[in-house]
């Protein structure tokens, strides 16, 4: 913004507001006030990684446990497709400051479509989940070591997938029909569309790919309960060995069990049911033989509070799970919503090198939605 | 601050179509995207919670003139407390200074047209409509009775309808007060008049834009902390909830972290306002601008870090409680540099006892005592024996009530004139000035004696029971401290109610307001009183806005001109005001 | 308008250079997380994060420009990640603290599958 600037500037754009000296000054507020927003966001998101932070302090294993449950994959797939739509945006930036209205158009839609995609994953994620009674923990109906059959939960997400992909092309269609006379409004349906179709892509993809991936799972289980009394006998062997996984579960475990028959001074106790059933949770995780276990280990209080805490317990990391992703989920929604109405606007010619502020303003905040899911995969989906 | 000759002509010329009637209709307010429209449209609606609110305050108080509670059953006076505190908190305080006078004075002191972003703002208006809406109708219809903190586990085990509604009003009109500051601040760093640096805007903009940073920092943890609690009483999460394997210690972490800034941003910008108003009824330059100016700063940020204060008994840990409590002092030093300042200022001033500045120095007396008694409740050893007796209420009282409120009072006297171009009665200005004075200092100051006795808050009776026991000698303390409190509390309504009637009163009968009646020398001062709708007809010049001395007394216009530039008048030789 | 020279036009080299590193390091720290040659141990999480921190800035610095924007609206950035750390850490420290007291009362009040 300078005195220059605006001497050069004597025509105001159509969409310069009047309070406003410059068209460069109405950018550089949007700017900040986009930014300003951001930070709220980046506070908003602090709530949940306090909480996360907080759980995964005090009891580390309810997240190695529950991470069994998430499918990398998933994630990464996802976090290559938020990183891709990324880089559109960023290049529709670039398109409109360069008066390329196609290059613009095509990144946003392409955008679109990646937030679709990005939705429809999440889609079969969350049903496997619920079909499988992973809720948050007021809702944790998961029984451990129960395997439910995911078939009519896989068949009803390709149904799903199949509709959307059908509506979405309804909407490219009711788009051409009803946007004859109004390129803002057909291109409004292009961008709906193109979101459909990316969700139906995306439910589709990712159902077949868990299902994919349950198949082989299932072989690789029963190979591995073939292997299991050989694998153990071996680190029963060599029992100073840190060897992670479920051996040393099982020594640690043990030792729980001992410490909670051993102690009779440890109050609130003395029912022999409550005790009981303690000890059996401790035992059910790991599924293991007591007998299994053999080498003495400094066993922690951690354990015995992870006992204590209740069979339900890993819900809670399913609640933030859900907290964290729902709410990251429904700043997409949004995010979308936005979308549209900027390629309805693209369409119209309301953008043009003077004049982008809302696309820019548009594409910071889903940079920022994809900054957040840049941690929240690691933390969810990798550390274990 | 030098007029144009241009703006000089103006004042005598025939004035133009102001703000209020230069469209008329409900549509024309309603979908206004004027900054001081709106500001009025928060103005009404501050003032009708303020009313509200201080229902049920009178209502808690007559409550309490019997020991036993001369007026509802307890889970009926629970609810009242708690919409009182609710009310006053969330839809009064908070939006109170900013959202209606800061929307009206925010662009015009900048010399600007709007602020940054016209829709925003109208839009943070009706989210605080909405959001009071559903916040007041909750919780009289569902009954909420958590006390405005909503501290878990009571809050999510048993009364799970109200929270639920409850924490989507907080929710929503967090978001007005996000986009409020957000508004705020862009406007004060994008939107300043050339020649207005940072050190020469008037410090009641940096008092807003210190509140803005807090808004923005701070009311996002509110958004999630609430939600969170939405869903912990719905679903059952098992974050804040021990009986779901939750935390509720760290609930009040999560909440904390946004109330305790909360308290800067209600007090924040009644120091502006007191910033303001004192130079100019005391003819004489403030005293340490950068000093005022930069402590706005600062106790926003060191705000941020003595939330644990409001914990040492709610088991946080003792090294943390440590902490906060050390912390807790250095927020005394910004605080105590903006007194000493304010005194300075007015010292070998040339006061002019106006209903704003007998406002403004009730505000100085009151802040001070509010302030002194947060060193008791600071200090750790004290805290525990203070903590959740009405020492506490007492002190947030002086503080948000002595503070906050008053000095939205004197601001709207001050103001007055120039919102509406009608002057007010000035003698019961300050009858009522007086009477809100006396009343409050009889309404809370037994309450520092009743909280030091043991009485605890939030009781609905105190007549004493198991768990509570009551001696013959502390009963008639009690008893008598109450009616004192009760009795103060109905002259501080009265008092209220003449000031609410004074500015009511001065619409229909007032003689019209010159320019500058008080001799101020913001920009506000120099455009038409009301303003027209575009504020200035061309972007003025600024300079210091402390300068008095080109200001001159003008019997004719019952009010302030600028001197032409050659021959300055001195300061001392300016007529009194009214 | 020659305001708009002003505006940092990024080159297509470098949003697709940003968008190649930003896939490569989700490729490297998936395979860090379910390899198992190398165990980082403790170090795991801090290997995972700072490798989530490299991809942030890089969106941050390249995709939202910030390199070539006013300063301000880093300070603003990074002001907010600040206050979350302090929020945070203050919060976590008194939580690790006061968790004994937490663990000795769950340890005497276990909760059982039908206690909810
Ligand atoms: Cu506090």
């Amino acid at each position: 913004m300078s005195a220059s600037a605006h001497a050069d500037d004597h025509s105001h754009h159509r969409f310069q507001a009047h309070h406003f000296e410059t068209g460069e000054q109405q950018f550089q507020a949007g700017k900040l006030g986009m930014w300003l927003f951001l930070s709220t966001e980046v506070l908003f998101f602090s709530g949940m990684f306090c909480a996360y932070a907080a759980y995964r302090a005090a009891h580390p294993q309810i997240f190695e446990d529950a991470a069994k449950f998430l499918k990398p994959e998933l994630g990464a797939a996802n976090t290559i497709v938020l990183l891709l739509s990324s880089l559109t945006v960023a290049w529709s930036v670039r398109c409109v400051q360069l008066n390329d209205k196609k290059g613009l158009l095509a990144n946003l839609i392409i955008t679109l479509a990646c937030a679709g995609i990005f939705m429809g994953v999440k889609t079969v994620e969350y049903s496997i989940k619920f079909t499988e009674g992973l809720f948050w923990r007021g809702g944790y109906t998961y029984v451990e070591g129960s395997h439910p059959d995911l078939g009519p939960t896989h068949e009803r997400l390709m149904y799903t997938g199949l509709v959307m992909l059908g509506i979405g092309v309804l909407l490219g269609v009711i788009g051409i029909v009803l946007g004859a006379n109004s390129v803002g409004r057909r291109w409004a349906f292009y961008a709906l569309a193109a979101t459909v179709i990316g969700a139906g892509v995306g439910c589709l993809a990712g159902n077949a790919y868990t299902q994919g991936a349950e198949g082989d799972e299932h072989h690789a289980e029963a190979a591995a309960h073939a292997d299991h009394e050989h694998e153990h006998g071996e680190e029963a062997a060599h029992g100073e060995e840190e060897a992670e996984g479920e051996g040393n579960v099982a020594v640690e475990d043990q030792e729980a069990v001992e410490e909670l028959e051993g102690t009779d001074r440890v109050d609130g106790l003395e029912h022999p049911e409550t005790a009981e059933q303690a000890i059996e949770q401790v035992q059910s995780p790991g599924e293991i033989q007591a007998e299994e276990a053999s080498a003495d280990v400094v066993l922690t209080k951690e354990k015995l509070v992870y006992a204590s805490e209740g069979p339900k317990f890993p819900g809670v990391f399913f609640s933030i799970y859900y907290a964290m992703t729902g709410v990251h989920a429904i700043h997409i929604l949004a995010g979308i919503g936005v979308f549209v109405w900027i390629v309805s606007r693209a369409a119209r010619d309301h953008f043009e090198p003077h004049y982008y502020g809302p696309v820019e303003y548009t594409g910071l905040y889903w940079h920022l939605v994809d900054l957040i899911w840049i941690f929240l995969f690691p933390l969810l989906y990798l550390i274990q | 601050m030098i007029a144009t000759p241009a703006q000089i002509e103006q004042g005598t010329s025939h004035d133009e179509k102001n703000y209020l009637n230069v469209s008329s209709g409900f549509a024309s307010w309603a979908f206004t995207l004027d900054h001081k429209r709106i500001g009025i449209m928060y103005l009404v609606g501050i003032a009708v919670s303020l009313l509200l609110g201080g229902i049920f305050a009178l209502l808690v108080r007559l409550h309490l003139w019997y020991p036993a509670g001369g007026m509802f059953d307890a889970k009926t006076y629970n609810e009242i407390f708690t919409l009182h505190g609710a009310i006053m908190v969330f839809l009064f305080i908070i939006p109170s200074v900013p959202a209606s006078l800061g929307n009206f004075f925010l662009p015009i002191m900048l010399g600007a047209k709007d602020v940054a972003f016209p829709r925003m703002n109208l839009a943070s208006f009706y989210l605080w409509v909405i959001g009071a809406i559903f916040f007041v109708s909750a919780m009289l219809i569902s009954g909420l009775d958590t006390g405005w903190t909503f501290y878990t586990p009571y809050s999510v085990e048993t009364s799970t309808a109200p929270v639920v509604c409850a924490t989507m009003g907080v929710f929503i009109l967090g978001f007005s007060s996000i986009f409020t500051g957000l508004n705020f601040v862009v406007t004060v760093n994008t939107m300043r008049p050339p020649g207005m640096t940072w050190f020469r805007m008037p410090l009641f903009l940096w008092s807003l834009y210190a509140t803005g940073i807090i808004q923005l920092l701070a009311t996002p943890v509110l958004g999630i902390t609430v939600l969170l609690l939405g869903l912990e009483a719905t679903l059952h999460i098992g974050i804040f909830d021990p009986k779901y394997n939750g935390d509720p210690v760290l609930f009040q972490h999560f909440f904390w972290f946004y109330s305790h800034p909360a308290v800067y941003i209600m007090i924040l910008p009644a120091m502006g306002v007191v910033s303001e108003l004192l130079p100019v009824y005391c003819r004489k330059h403030i005293f340490g601008y950068k000093f005022i100016a930069l402590s706005s700063v600062a106790i926003a940020l060191l705000g941020f870090l003595v939330w644990g204060h409001h914990m040492f008994v709610s088991s946080q840990s003792a090294l943390t409680a440590v902490i906060f409590s050390g912390l807790t002092f250095s927020v005394a030093i910004p605080s105590g540099i903006k007194v000493f300042n304010w005194l300075a200022t007015m010292y070998k001033g040339n006061l002019y006892l106006t209903t704003g500045m007998c406002y403004v120095l009730s505000f100085l007396f009151l802040f001070t005592i509010g302030g002194l008694t947060g060193l008791h409740l600071g200090s750790l050893a004290t805290d525990v024996a203070l903590h959740d007796t009405y020492f506490v209420v007492a002190h947030f009282h002086y503080v948000m009530m002595g503070g906050s409120l008053i000095a939205f009072i004197a601001a709207l006297f001050h103001w007055w004139p120039k919102m509406f171009g009608k002057m007010y009665n000035e003698t019961w200005g300050r009858i009522s000035a007086l009477l809100v004075f006396v009343g409050f200092n009889l309404t809370f100051f037994p309450q520092f004696l009743l909280g030091s006795l043991g009485m605890p808050r939030r009781y609905a009776s105190y007549e004493g029971r198991e768990g509570f026991p009551v001696s013959e000698t502390m009963l008639q303390q009690f008893t008598a401290l109450h009616r004192v409190s009760t009795t103060g509390a109905m002259i501080l309504g009265v008092g209220l109610f003449i000031a609410a009637g004074t500015l009511i009163a001065a619409l229909y009968y007032g003689r019209r307001a010159p320019r500058n009646p008080w001799g101020g020398a913001t920009l506000e001062w120099t455009c038409q009183s009301p303003p027209i709708h575009h504020n200035f007809h061309e972007t003025p010049t600024v300079g210091d806005p402390y300068i008095y001395a080109n200001l001159e007394w003008d019997p004719d216009l019952e009010g302030y001109k600028p001197l032409p530039p050659a021959s300055p008048t001195p300061a001392h030789e300016q007529e009194p005001v009214g | 308008m020659s305001e708009n020279h002003s505006h940092y036009v990024t080159p297509l080299p470098v949003l697709l250079g940003t968008f190649l590193a930003l896939v490569g390091l989700t490729v490297l720290t998936v395979y860090q997380a379910t390899q198992d040659h190398v165990d980082f141990g403790r170090f795991e999480v801090g290997l995972t994060l700072l490798i989530a921190a490299v991809k942030a800035i890089l969106v941050a610095v390249i995709f939202m420009q910030l390199a070539h924007d006013k300063p301000m609206n880093s300070i603003i950035l990074v002001s907010s990640i600040l206050f979350v750390a302090l929020f945070l850490s203050i919060t976590l420290m008194d939580r690790a603290e006061y968790k004994p007291q937490v663990d000795d009362y769950v340890i005497q009040h276990p909760k059982t599958a039908d206690s909810l």
